[in-house]
C-alpha cells in the first residue's frame, strides 16, 4: 500500500513535471523526463525471461543526477525495479535496460558487440546510437524529447517492442 | 357519447370496427417504435464504448510519452464516423490532452470530464442529452486508469429515423383505416341490414297498422331468430286483430239487437199499460157511477153486483200495475221522480185510502205521527205505494186486529237524517223460513195463500225495490201467531243518481189547502164562525177561522187566503186595527177584506182599505156573490176534454158536468184545435196517447198561440209517464195525473184543486186593477 501511494505521487509529479518543463525549458528537466521514459519503456517491452528484479543500469557518466533515484525499488510488471551505476560491461549483461551515457560515445561498437547476445534493452542519447546497433535513442526535436527505435536490433536479441511504442517513435535501421 | 347512442346502427358498426382496428395498429406501432428506440440506444452505447475503448488503447502510449500530437492524430481518425461530433482525451488528472471537433458547429469538449452535473469517476458514463449522447470512457492499463476518452455522438440521425418510423406508422395507420373503413362499410351490412329491414317493417306496421307485412329473413343467427319471432308475433297480432274485428262486429250487431229488443220491450210495456188500463178505468169508473145512479133511482138490487164488478176491476188493475212495475224494475226502467212533500199529510192520505181495506177484515188502523215531523224529499208516489203495499198486506193477514202505521225521524251522525215508517199488525205472523222468502217476487208465505188471501205476491218485492232505489231498505220482524212489523228506512233527502233526472218540485205538491179558494173568517163569536163556515163550505170555499185579531193576522200570513171576512167588535185587537195591520203588510195588502159588522162606519172601513162592507145580519147569498168574485172565473166555465177513448172521455165529461162545467169533447189534438177556435176553454184535460195529433204535439201547438198559453192543462193518462215525458211537458202543463193511481173522487179533488189554483193565479194577474177600481167606487 505504501508503495502504491508512493508510486502515484511520483507518477503525478513526473507527468506534471514533464509538461511544465517542456513548456519552459527542456534542459533543466531533461533528465527527469528521460528517467520517466526509461520507466515507461518497461511497459512496452517484453523480455523473453525475467529474474526477480528489473534492473536499469547506467553506463558511463551519470547525467541523471538524482532523477533516477525515485525509481529505485518501484514495482513494475510485478517486479522490483533497481537502478545501478555500472562499472563494467560485464555487469551490463545482467541488466534488463542499460542507459549508455553520451560519455561512452567512443566505445559504442564495443558495447554493442559485448551485448550481442545479452537480452538487454540499450537506450542511448548519442547521435547515430540507434543506427549503429543501439535499440532506442533519445533525440531532441522542437524542444521536446523524442526517440528513435531500431526494432531489428531489439528483435535480434529476442526482445519485443510493442507496436504502441513503435508508432510513437522514429524507426531506424542499422 | 349520447350522440353516438343516437346514431344509426350502421354508423355504430363502422365506428366500432374503425376504432378497434385503429387502436390495434397504433398500439403495435407505438410498441415497435419504442422497442426500436430502446434497442438502438443500447446498441449505440455498446458501439460507442467499443469505439472509445479502441481510441483509449490507441492513445495509451501517447499519454505515457506525452505525445498529444499523436493522440490528436488518432482522434482525427474519427472523421470516418460521421455521427461523432466531438472527441477528447483527458489525462488521468482530468486535463484535456487532445481533442477533436468535427466542424465549426461542433460543441467543444468540457474542460473537465463532467457533464450536466455528472462527474466522471471510474466506470464509463453515458449521458443522453437532447440531440446528443455523451460518453466518458476510462483508458486503462494494468487495472490503472491512465486517461479518459470523451465522445459526443449526435442523435440527429436516430431522431430522424424515429421520426421517419412514426411517419411511416402514421401513414400505415391511415391507409389501414381507409381500407378498414371500406371493408367495414361493406361488412357491417351483414349485421345491420337485417336489423334495418326489421326496423323498416316495424315502422310500416306501426304507421300503417298493416299487420300483413313480414320482415325478410336473411341470416340464421340471433337476428334471424329475432325476425322469425317478430313475424310470428305479427301473425298472432293479425289473427287477434281479425278475431277482434269479428267479435266487435258481432258485439255491435248483438248490441243493436239488444237495444232493439229493449226498445221493443219498453214500447210493449208502455202500450200494454195503456191498453190494459184504459178499459179497466172505464169499467171501474162506470161501475162507480152506476152505483150512485142505482142508489139515486132506487134500483138498489143492482148495487151488490156493481160493487163486485168494481172490486174485481180494481183488483185486476192492481195486479196489472204490480206486474208492470216489477217488469219495469227488472228492466231497470223504473225512474225516480223526486219531490218534497209533507209526511203527516201523506200518512193522513194513505190512512184514508186504506180505511176500507182495513175495515174489511174488521181491523182498526192507528196512525202515529208527530205533528212536527215535517217534510222529506223522495219519490212520493213510490213511498205511498210502498206504504200502501205494507198496509194492504197487513190488512190481508190480520183479522179482528189492529194495524199501526208509525213514522219517525231518526237522526244519523254521518249522512243526514232518516225517516222510519213502521207498519205493525196483530195478524198471523210468519215463521223465520217464511220471512226469508217474503220479499222475493212471486213468493207468498205459502203457495196457497194466494188463493186464500188474494194478491199477486209482488207487493213486498216491489216495496223492497222501491226502498232500495231511494237509498233505503225495508226490514221485517215477525213471530207466528203474534203479528209482523215491517220497517221502512229512507233518507230524509233522497239523492238522485246520475242517470235520474231530478224533476223540479213544484208548488203542486204543496198541501191541498191552497190559497186560491181559502176564505179566512175572523170573528170572536163561535156561532157566527160556525154558520159562515158551513155556508161557505157548501158554496165550494175552504174556510179557516180565527177567533181573535192576532190569530187572524197570523193565519193570514200563513195561508194567504183568497179573501178575509172581518168582524170589527172583538176583544183585544179590534177589526180596524186588524184591517190597518193587513194593509200595512205589503204581502197581505192585496188580499180583499170584506167587513162584516154591526158597526155602521163604511167610510172608516173603505178609507182603511176594506174591499166591501156588510152590516150584520149578513145577506149570505150576497156575501157568496162578493166572495165568488175573488175566487174563480164565474160559471159557466168551459172545459175541453181530449181523449181518443170515448168511454174515458165520457166519464170525465160526466164528472165535470156534475161539478157545473160545460164540457167540450175532442177525440184528438187536431179536432181539439178546431173546437178551440170556436170556444176558448178555461181548462183542458188532455190524454197523451192519441192518433193524429198526440198530447205532446198538442201542447207544443197550443203554445204557439199567445191567447191560449194561459189555459191550464191537466194531463190525465194511462200511459206510464217517464222522466223525459215529464221534462217535455214541464212548464206547459199544470199537473200530470195517472188514471190508474186515482179513484174518481181523488181525481176530481185533484182537478178541482188544480183548477182553482190556476184560476186564482190568472185572476190575480188580470183582476187586480178591477178590484182597485171597485174599491174606489165605494
Amino acid at each position: 500500500m505504501g508503495h502504491c501511494i508512493l508510486f502515484f505521487s511520483v507518477a503525478c509529479l513526473l507527468c506534471r513535471g514533464t509538461q511544465e518543463v517542456l513548456a519552459q525549458s527542456l534542459s533543466s528537466r531533461e533528465y527527469e523526463i528521460k528517467a520517466a521514459y526509461l520507466y515507461n519503456f518497461i511497459k512496452y517491452v517484453d523480455w523473453p525471461s525475467y529474474g526477480d528484479n528489473i534492473t536499469i543500469g547506467v553506463l558511463g557518466g551519470n547525467p541523471f543526477g538524482t532523477a533516477l533515484a525515485p525509481l529505485n525499488g518501484k514495482v513494475v510488471k510485478g517486479r522490483r525495479l533497481l537502478i545501478k551505476e555500472l562499472d563494467s560491461l560485464r555487469e551490463a549483461q545482467k541488466c534488463q535496460i542499460i542507459f549508455v551515457s553520451s560519455s561512452e560515445k567512443q566505445r559504442l561498437q564495443e558495447i554493442f558487440e559485448n551485448l550481442k547476445f545479452a537480452r538487454v534493452l540499450t537506450v542511448g542519447e548519442t547521435e547515430g546510437f540507434a543506427t549503429s546497433g543501439g535499440m532506442i535513442n533519445f533525440v531532441e526535436e522542437n524542444n521536446k524529447v523524442h526517440f528513435e527505435i531500431n526494432a531489428d536490433a531489439a528483435r535480434r536479441t529476442g526482445l519485443t517492442i510493442s507496436s504502441e511504442l513503435l508508432k510513437l517513435a522514429k524507426l531506424v535501421k542499422s | 357519447m349520447r350522440a353516438f347512442r343516437q346514431t344509426t346502427i350502421k354508423r355504430k358498426l363502422i365506428a366500432l370496427i374503425m376504432v378497434t382496428s385503429g387502436i390495434a395498429l397504433m398500439v403495435a406501432f407505438a410498441l415497435m417504435i419504442v422497442s426500436e428506440y430502446v434497442s438502438f440506444r443500447s446498441g449505440l452505447v455498446r458501439d460507442l464504448r467499443t469505439l472509445a475503448d479502441v481510441m483509449g488503447t490507441e492513445s495509451r502510449s501517447a499519454l505515457d510519452f506525452d505525445d498529444a500530437e499523436f493522440a490528436a492524430k488518432a482522434l482525427a481518425g474519427l472523421a470516418a464516423t460521421p455521427n461523432i461530433t466531438t472527441a477528447a482525451i483527458y489525462t488521468k488528472e482530468g486535463k484535456i490532452f487532445a481533442s477533436y471537433l468535427r466542424d465549426n458547429q461542433s460543441e467543444p469538449p468540457p474542460t473537465t470530464p463532467s457533464a450536466e452535473g455528472y462527474v466522471f469517476k471510474n466506470a464509463y458514463l453515458t449521458l443522453f442529452r437532447p440531440g446528443y449522447l455523451n460518453l466518458f470512457h476510462p483508458i486503462m492499463r494494468d487495472r490503472e486508469r491512465i486517461g479518459i476518452v470523451y465522445l459526443q455522438y449526435s442523435l440527429q440521425e436516430m431522431n430522424a429515423r424515429l421520426a421517419r418510423y412514426a411517419g411511416i406508422a402514421g401513414a400505415i395507420v391511415l391507409g389501414a383505416s381507409l381500407i378498414a373503413f371500406l371493408f367495414s362499410s361493406r361488412l357491417q351490412r351483414v349485421i345491420s341490414e337485417p336489423i334495418l329491414s326489421l326496423a323498416h317493417t316495424a315502422r310500416i306496421v306501426s304507421e300503417q297498422k298493416n299487420y300483413s307485412v313480414r320482415a325478410e329473413k336473411r341470416t340464421g343467427d340471433e337476428t334471424g331468430f329475432l325476425i322469425d319471432r317478430f313475424n310470428e308475433m305479427l301473425g298472432q297480432i293479425e289473427e287477434h286483430e281479425k278475431e277482434l274485428q269479428e267479435v266487435n262486429e258481432q258485439l255491435v250487431q248483438s248490441e243493436q239487437r239488444a237495444r232493439a229488443g229493449t226498445q221493443a220491450k219498453s214500447q210493449f210495456l208502455a202500450n200494454m199499460s195503456h191498453e190494459l188500463r184504459t178499459p179497466l178505468n172505464a169499467i171501474i169508473g162506470y161501475s162507480e157511477m152506476l152505483q150512485e145512479e142505482a142508489q139515486d133511482s132506487g134500483q138498489e138490487s143492482f148495487i151488490p153486483d156493481l160493487k163486485r164488478i168494481n172490486r174485481a176491476g180494481r183488483h185486476l188493475l192492481e195486479l196489472i200495475n204490480d206486474v208492470l212495475d216489477l217488469s219495469k224494475i227488472e228492466a231497470g226502467k223504473m225512474e225516480l221522480y223526486l219531490e218534497t212533500f209533507d209526511i203527516p199529510n201523506l200518512l193522513e192520505e194513505i190512512s184514508t185510502t186504506v180505511k176500507l181495506l182495513v175495515q174489511k177484515n174488521s181491523n182498526t188502523i192507528e196512525v202515529r205521527c208527530p205533528a212536527n215531523l215535517g217534510a222529506m224529499r223522495a219519490d212520493m208516489t213510490k213511498v205511498r205505494q210502498a206504504l200502501f203495499n205494507l198496509l194492504s198486506n197487513a190488512s190481508k193477514f190480520t183479522n179482528h186486529g189492529k194495524i199501526t202505521l208509525e213514522a219517525a225521524r231518526e237522526a244519523s251522525s254521518s249522512n243526514g237524517d232518516w225517516i222510519v215508517f213502521r207498519v205493525s199488525d196483530t195478524g198471523i205472523g210468519m215463521t223465520p223460513e217464511q220471512q226469508t222468502r217474503v220479499f222475493e217476487a212471486f213468493a207468498q208465505a205459502e203457495a196457497s195463500t194466494m188463493r186464500d188471501f188474494g194478491g199477486t205476491g209482488l207487493g213486498l218485492a216491489i216495496t223492497k225495490n222501491f226502498c232500495r232505489m231511494m237509498g233505503g231498505d225495508v226490514a221485517l220482524t215477525s213471530e207466528p201467531g203474534k203479528g209482523s212489523i215491517f220497517t221502512i228506512r229512507l233518507p230524509t233527502e233522497v239523492r238522485a243518481s246520475e242517470v235520474e233526472l231530478e224533476a223540479e218540485s213544484k208548488s203542486i205538491a204543496a198541501p191541498p189547502t191552497v190559497e186560491g179558494k181559502t176564505i179566512l173568517v175572523i170573528d170572536d163569536d163561535a156561532d157566527t164562525r160556525e154558520v159562515l163556515e158551513r155556508f161557505l163550505n157548501r158554496k165550494g170555499f175552504h174556510v179557516e177561522c180565527a177567533s181573535s185579531g192576532q190569530d187572524g193576522l197570523r193565519l193570514a200570513k200563513e195561508l194567504h187566503p183568497a179573501a178575509i171576512t172581518l168582524d170589527v167588535m172583538m176583544p183585544g185587537m179590534d177589526g180596524w186595527a186588524v184591517l190597518s195591520a193587513l194593509k200595512s203588510e205589503p204581502e197581505l195588502a192585496d188580499i180583499p177584506v170584506v167587513m162584516l159588522t154591526i158597526v155602521d162606519d163604511k167610510n172608516l172601513g173603505y178609507s182603511l182599505g176594506a174591499t166591501d162592507y156588510m152590516i150584520k145580519p149578513v145577506d149570505r147569498e150576497r156575501l157568496a156573490e162578493i166572495l165568488m168574485k175573488f175566487r174563480d172565473v164565474p160559471p159557466p166555465r168551459y172545459a175541453l176534454v181530449i181523449d181518443d177513448e170515448e168511454p174515458a172521455r165520457e166519464l170525465l165529461a160526466q164528472i165535470l158536468e156534475k161539478e157545473g162545467w160545460h164540457v167540450i169533447q175532442a177525440e184528438d189534438g187536431l179536432s181539439a184545435m178546431e173546437r178551440m177556435e170556436k170556444h176558448r176553454p178555461d181548462l183542458i184535460l188532455l190524454d197523451l196517447m192519441m192518433p193524429k195529433m198526440n198530447g205532446f204535439e198538442f201542447v207544443a201547438e197550443l203554445h204557439k198561440h199567445d191567447e191560449w198559453q194561459s189555459i191550464p192543462i191537466v194531463v190525465i193518462t194511462a200511459r206510464d209517464v217517464t222522466i223525459e215525458d215529464r221534462v217535455r211537458l214541464d212548464g206547459y202543463v199544470e199537473k200530470v195525473l195517472l188514471k190508474r193511481a186515482l179513484s174518481e173522487d181523488a181525481l176530481l179533488a185533484e182537478i178541482r184543486d188544480l183548477i182553482s189554483v190556476c184560476m186564482q193565479r190568472k185572476q190575480r194577474t188580470q183582476n187586480k186593477p178591477a178590484g182597485l177600481a171597485s174599491t174606489a167606487q165605494h
